[in-house]
C-alpha cells in the first residue's frame, strides 16, 4: 500500500492517551492508513505521494468547535467589528471604511462594548445619521441583547413599532435604540431578509478561515431565538455542500420540528436563563452591581420538566443553554424528572456554556451522563479581576469556569468558541482554558486539546470516526507551528496551524 | 376619479389608470405632506421641509416645479377644480376636489364618533403596509421625522380600529367575526398578549376550550422560541384555569354580556367536564392512536376514567396500553395478554359512551391524522358522530 499523503518528521499527538504519540502518519483515501515511528514509512512512498516534512511541529486531530454560531460568524465577517472602538467617532470611521466598499448597501457592525465607549451609552439614529444617511446602518451590542438603527435604516426595515423594547423621544418617535423584545423581532426581520445565496457565499468565504485555524467539524447552532429559523433550515439542507463538517443543533424548543427534518438532536443555545454581562443569567445570589437582581428563568421547572421528558422519550439528545447556577439546577432538576420518568440513558444530553456550575452540579451532572460544552474563551474576554464577571458579581468570579473541578469529577467537557459571540480561533480557547484568571480552575494543555478534539467528537457521538489519529479513521488532521505540549502556557495564543487536512485533502497549507 | 393610497406601496389612479410611476419622489412627498397637514401649509415651511439644503430661490423653484408636476398629472376634476390650492404664500389640499385618499380616510374614522361597521370595515381596509413603504429621502431629515413618526402612529392605529371593529361585531354577538379579525391581526402582531388574550376570550365564549389552550400554546411557543420569553401571568393563568378545568363564567362582564347573547354557549358552565387530549398517529401500528389516547386518559384523566371500565375491559384496553392498569388502580404483574380485535374495541367504544352519558365533553386534538391506522380511523369515525366528541385534526 502506499500513501496519497505522508507527514513525517512530526510528534503525532493521537489524543488517544497522552504518551501514545508517533514520528510519522500516512493517509490515503480519505482515511489514516498508519503511523509509526523513526523512518519505517519508506514502504509507503510512491511517486504521487505528498511528503510533508513537519519539521518538529504537533500533527493532530482537526479541531471540533462544540459551539459555533455559523451563519452569523459568516454574514458577520462581513460586518464591522465594533469591539475595540472607544467613541462614536470611531464607529463613523469603521463604518465608512465598509460603506465605501458597497456605497447603499447595508452596514452592519457588531460586537460594540457601551462600557467602552467614552459617551457612556450606544449610539442613537441622530448620532449615526452623523456617520452617513446614505444607507442603512444596524449596530449591534457584543451579545447582540441591544441593537441600533440610522434613520434610513428605520425606514428601510419594517420596525416593530408596537413592541416592548423599542426606545422613543419626546415626542413619541422612535430614537433607532431598541432593546429586548423589539430587539429579539427586529433581529429575525432582519435576519430573515437574507437569501440563501447570501448564506451560501458568506459560508463559502469563512471555511478558508475555519481551516487556517484548524477547524474542520463545527457544531452549528442555529434557528430560533436572536436567531433566524431560515439559517438552520439552510443549514439543515445544504450543510454537506461545504468542506467542512457540520453537526447541526437545531434551536427549538418543538420536538417534532427536529424529528420531522430526522435530526437527532435539539438546541444549542436554548435559553434556560440570560448572560452575566445582561444581568439575566440566573443566579443563586444577587448580582453585586444591581441588588435584588438574580437575573431570568425562561421556564419554569414543570415547563423545563415537559420538554425534557419529551426530548428523552423521542430520543433527542438535548442541549440546553444554561449560565447562572440556578439555570443550571433547573436543567439537572429537569433531566433527573425526565430519567425517572423514562428511564433512558447514553443520548449525551449537553449544558451549555455552563458558566456558573456548582461543584454539587457538577457532580448530579455526571451522574446523568451529561457533557458540559463550555467556552474558555469568556474567561478572555470576562474573567479574572477587574473584568465583567467580577463587575457583575464580586468575588464570585473566582467561580466561573470550573474546568478543572468539572474534570476532576470526570464530566466529559468539550469546548467551543461560542463565535461570532468571541473569535474562533481554538488556541485562544486552549490558552483561556490553561490560564484560567484563577488558578484552581485552570487545566493542563492536554486537557485543553482533548475539549477541541476527542471529547468533542464524543458529545456528537463521532468518537469513532474523528477527534484522535488512529487507523481507519478519518484523515482530519491539523500540523501546527510548533511542539504545543511543550510551548510555555503564556505562549499557546500565539501557536499556528501551517496545515490543515480534512478527509484526507490539503485544504490549507503553509508548510 | 383620482384615488391616493399612501399607506403600503404608494400607489396613485385616475380613472382606475395607474399615475405613480409619473411623479417625483418629492413630489409625492408635498401631495403626503399636504394630505396629513389638512390645511394650508406656507410655501417656506414646505421648502424648508423637502428641499432643506437648497437655496431659498432654488427651494422655491423646485416648490414651483413640483407643484406643477402634481398639476400637471392629475388635471382638474369634472366640476373645474384643482387638487391644490395655492393663494397667498400658502398651499392646501382642495376638499371640493373629487377625490379620495387613504390618509384622509382613516384620520376621519380616528377622530369619527359614528362610524358604522360598515364604514369602519371599509377603513381598515386601507391599511396595506406601512405609510410611504420603502420612502427614505436623503438629506431630508425632517420629512423623514414625518414618515416615521406617521409610521408608529398608524400601527397604532390600525390595531385601534380593529379592535373598535372587533368590539362591534362582539356586541352584535357575531364571535366568529370577532375571532377572523384578531386571528388576522395577530399575523402581523404576533407577540401581541392584549390581542392574544381577547382569542383566547372569544373561543371560551365560544366554548371552544380546546381551541383556546391550543392557540395559547401556539402563542407561547412563538414567544419562547422567537423572543425568548414566557407569556404574562395574566394570560398563563387563563391558560391555567382552562386546563384545570376551572374556567369560571364569570370571569368578565364582557363574557357575561356575550354568553347572555348568544344562547349556544349554555353548556359553557360545564367546563370543568371537558376531557382536552392530544393524540398522534403512526400508519402502519394498529390502534396506535387509540393507544396513545389511552395513555393521555390514564396519564391526566385517570380520576375520570375511574369506575368507568370494568375488570375485564380495563385488561382489554391494557393490552394495547399497560399505563390503563395503573390508572384504574390494578397492578401490573405481567398478566396482561393480547385479546382479539373485537374486545380492545368494544371496550373503547364503551368508555367513550359511558365519559359522554356522565356529561363529560371529550375534545381530541389529532396531530398527524392524515396517518391514523385502520382501527383508530375505524373508532374515531365511529366516535366522532356521538355527541360530545370532538376531534380537531391538526
Amino acid at each position: 500500500m502506499q500513501a496519497d499523503i505522508l507527514l513525517y518528521n512530526g510528534r503525532i499527538l493521537t489524543m488517544e492517551k497522552q504518551e501514545k504519540t508517533f514520528d510519522w502518519l500516512a493517509i490515503k483515501d480519505h482515511k489514516i492508513v498508519d503511523m509509526g515511528e523513526g523512518n519505517d514509512y519508506i514502504s509507503l512512498l510512491s511517486n504521487s505521494t505528498i511528503a510533508l516534512d513537519v519539521k518538529g511541529g504537533t500533527v493532530m486531530p482537526g479541531f471540533i468547535d462544540s459551539h459555533f454560531h455559523l451563519v452569523q460568524t459568516a454574514m458577520n465577517e462581513e460586518s464591522v467589528n465594533l469591539s475595540d472602538v472607544k467613541n462614536f467617532d470611531d464607529i463613523g470611521r469603521e463604518i465608512k471604511a465598509l460603506e465605501a466598499k458597497s456605497p447603499g448597501e447595508c452596514v452592519v457592525g457588531v460586537r460594540l462594548r457601551r462600557e467602552k465607549l467614552e459617551e457612556g451609552d450606544f449610539p442613537n439614529r441622530l448620532d449615526l445619521d452623523k456617520i452617513s444617511n446614505n444607507s442603512p446602518i444596524w449596530i449591534n451590542c457584543h451579545d447582540y441583547q441591544v441593537s441600533m438603527l440610522n434613520t434610513y435604516g428605520l425606514l428601510y426595515y419594517q420596525i416593530p413599532f408596537r413592541m416592548d423594547g423599542v426606545e422613543l423621544d419626546g415626542n413619541g418617535v422612535a430614537t433607532g435604540v431598541f432593546k429586548g423584545k423589539a430587539n429579539a423581532t427586529l433581529r429575525t426581520r432582519i435576519l430573515d431578509q437574507h437569501t440563501d445565496i447570501q448564506r451560501r457565499d458568506t459560508i463559502s468565504a469563512l471555511i478558508p478561515r475555519l481551516m487556517s485555524k484548524g477547524i474542520t467539524t463545527i457544531n452549528a447552532m442555529e434557528g430560533g431565538y436572536m436567531y433566524s429559523n431560515r439559517d438552520a433550515d439552510f443549514v439543515h439542507q445544504h450543510s454537506k455542500d461545504f468542506s467542512i463538517d457540520i453537526a447541526l443543533f437545531y434551536q427549538s424548543i418543538d420536538p417534532h420540528k427536529v424529528l420531522d427534518k430526522r435530526l437527532n438532536r435539539i438546541g444549542g443555545c436554548l435559553y434556560v436563563d440570560g448572560t452575566i454581562g445582561a444581568r439575566t443569567a440566573a443566579l443563586s445570589f444577587d448580582y453585586k452591581d444591581k441588588q435584588g437582581e438574580r437575573g431570568i428563568l425562561k421556564f419554569s421547572q414543570a415547563e423545563l420538566n415537559d420538554f425534557v421528558e419529551e426530548c428523552y422519550a423521542n430520543r433527542l439528545q438535548l442541549s440546553l443553554y444554561t449560565i447562572g447556577d440556578r439555570a443550571v439546577e433547573l436543567a439537572l432538576n429537569a433531566h433527573e424528572y425526565a430519567f425517572q420518568k423514562t428511564g433512558i440513558l447514553g443520548l449525551r444530553h449537553r449544558l451549555e456554556h455552563v458558566v456558573m456550575a456548582t461543584k454539587e452540579q457538577i457532580r448530579r451532572a455526571k451522574e446523568l451522563g451529561i457533557i458540559f460544552s463550555m467556552n474558555p474563551t469568556y474567561e478572555r474576554y470576562w474573567g479574572g479581576e477587574g473584568g465583567m464577571y467580577n463587575e457583575r458579581m464580586g468575588d464570585k468570579y473566582k467561580e466561573t469556569n470550573k474546568f478543572k473541578a468539572v474534570l476532576e469529577e470526570g464530566v466529559t467537557l468539550c469546548g467551543g468558541s461560542d463565535s461570532d459571540v468571541c473569535e474562533y480561533n481554538p488556541f485562544l480557547g486552549i490558552h483561556s482554558a490553561v490560564n484560567h484568571p484563577v488558578p484552581e480552575n485552570r487545566i493542563p494543555v492536554y486537557e485543553a486539546l482533548k475539549m477541541y478534539t476527542v471529547s468533542g467528537a464524543y458529545a456528537i457521538f463521532q468518537e469513532n470516526e474523528k477527534g484522535t489519529l488512529s487507523k481507519g479513521k478519518l484523515a482530519d488532521v491539523i500540523v501546527l507551528d510548533r511542539d504545543v505540549m511543550n510551548t510555555p502556557t503564556e505562549k499557546l495564543q500565539d501557536t499556528e496551524v501551517v496545515c490543515t487536512i480534512k478527509s484526507g485533502e490539503i485544504l490549507y497549507n503553509m508548510m | 376619479m383620482l384615488n391616493i393610497r399612501f399607506i403600503g406601496k404608494v400607489n396613485i389612479e385616475y380613472d382606475g389608470m395607474e399615475i405613480s410611476h409619473k411623479f417625483s419622489g418629492k413630489a409625492l412627498a408635498l401631495l403626503s405632506f399636504l394630505l396629513l397637514e389638512n390645511k394650508p401649509v406656507s410655501r417656506d415651511k414646505l421648502t424648508a421641509c423637502l428641499w432643506p439644503d437648497s437655496t431659498e430661490e432654488a427651494g422655491k423653484y423646485n416648490l414651483r416645479f413640483n407643484l406643477w408636476q402634481i398639476k400637471n398629472i392629475v388635471g382638474s376634476d369634472f366640476d373645474g377644480n384643482e387638487l391644490i390650492t395655492i393663494d397667498r404664500g400658502f398651499c392646501s389640499i382642495n376638499k371640493s376636489y373629487d377625490f379620495k385618499c387613504d390618509i384622509i380616510a382613516v384620520k376621519e374614522a380616528e377622530v369619527g364618533e359614528h362610524i358604522t361597521e360598515e364604514q369602519l370595515n371599509d377603513v381598515c381596509k386601507n391599511f396595506r403596509g406601512e405609510f410611504m413603504e420603502g420612502f427614505y429621502f436623503k438629506d431630508c431629515n425632517d420629512f423623514n421625522e414625518i414618515i416615521l413618526y406617521e409610521r408608529n402612529r398608524m400601527e397604532d392605529l390600525k390595531v385601534k380600529l380593529l379592535l373598535d371593529l372587533v368590539e362591534m361585531h362582539r356586541v352584535k354577538g357575531d364571535i366568529n367575526k370577532c375571532l377572523d379579525i384578531l386571528l388576522d391581526l395577530m399575523k402581523i402582531q404576533p407577540y401581541d398578549e392584549e390581542i392574544a388574550a381577547k382569542v383566547m376570550n372569544f373561543y371560551e365564549m365560544q366554548g371552544k376550550y380546546s381551541h383556546s389552550i391550543m392557540f395559547y400554546n401556539e402563542f407561547k411557543k412563538r414567544l419562547m422560541s422567537h423572543l425568548g420569553i414566557k407569556p404574562s401571568e395574566v394570560l398563563n393563568e387563563k391558560y391555567e384555569a382552562l386546563q384545570s378545568g376551572t374556567v369560571e363564567i364569570s370571569q368578565s362582564n364582557e363574557r357575561i354580556a356575550s354568553v347572555e347573547k348568544n344562547t349556544s354557549f349554555a353548556g359553557i358552565s360545564e367546563a370543568s367536564k371537558v376531557i382536552h387530549m392530544k393524540a398522534t398517529s403512526m400508519e402502519n401500528v394498529d390502534f396506535f392512536c387509540i393507544s396513545d389516547i389511552l395513555k393521555n386518559l390514564s396519564k391526566y384523566h385517570c380520576q375520570k376514567v375511574k369506575g368507568v371500565l370494568n375488570r375485564g375491559q380495563i385488561y382489554d384496553l391494557a393490552s394495547i396500553q399497560p399505563l390503563v392498569l395503573s390508572s384504574c388502580g390494578f397492578e401490573d404483574k405481567g398478566d396482561v395478554y393480547n385479546v382479539p380485535t373485537v374486545r380492545v374495541a368494544s371496550a373503547f367504544v364503551f368508555m367513550i359512551e359511558e365519559l359522554l352519558e356522565r356529561g363529560y365533553v371529550i375534545e381530541l386534538t389529532l396531530v398527524n391524522g392524515s396517518k391514523l391506522d385502520k382501527s383508530s380511523r375505524d373508532l374515531l369515525d365511529y366516535c366522532s358522530n356521538l355527541d360530545g366528541f370532538n376531534i380537531i385534526n391538526i
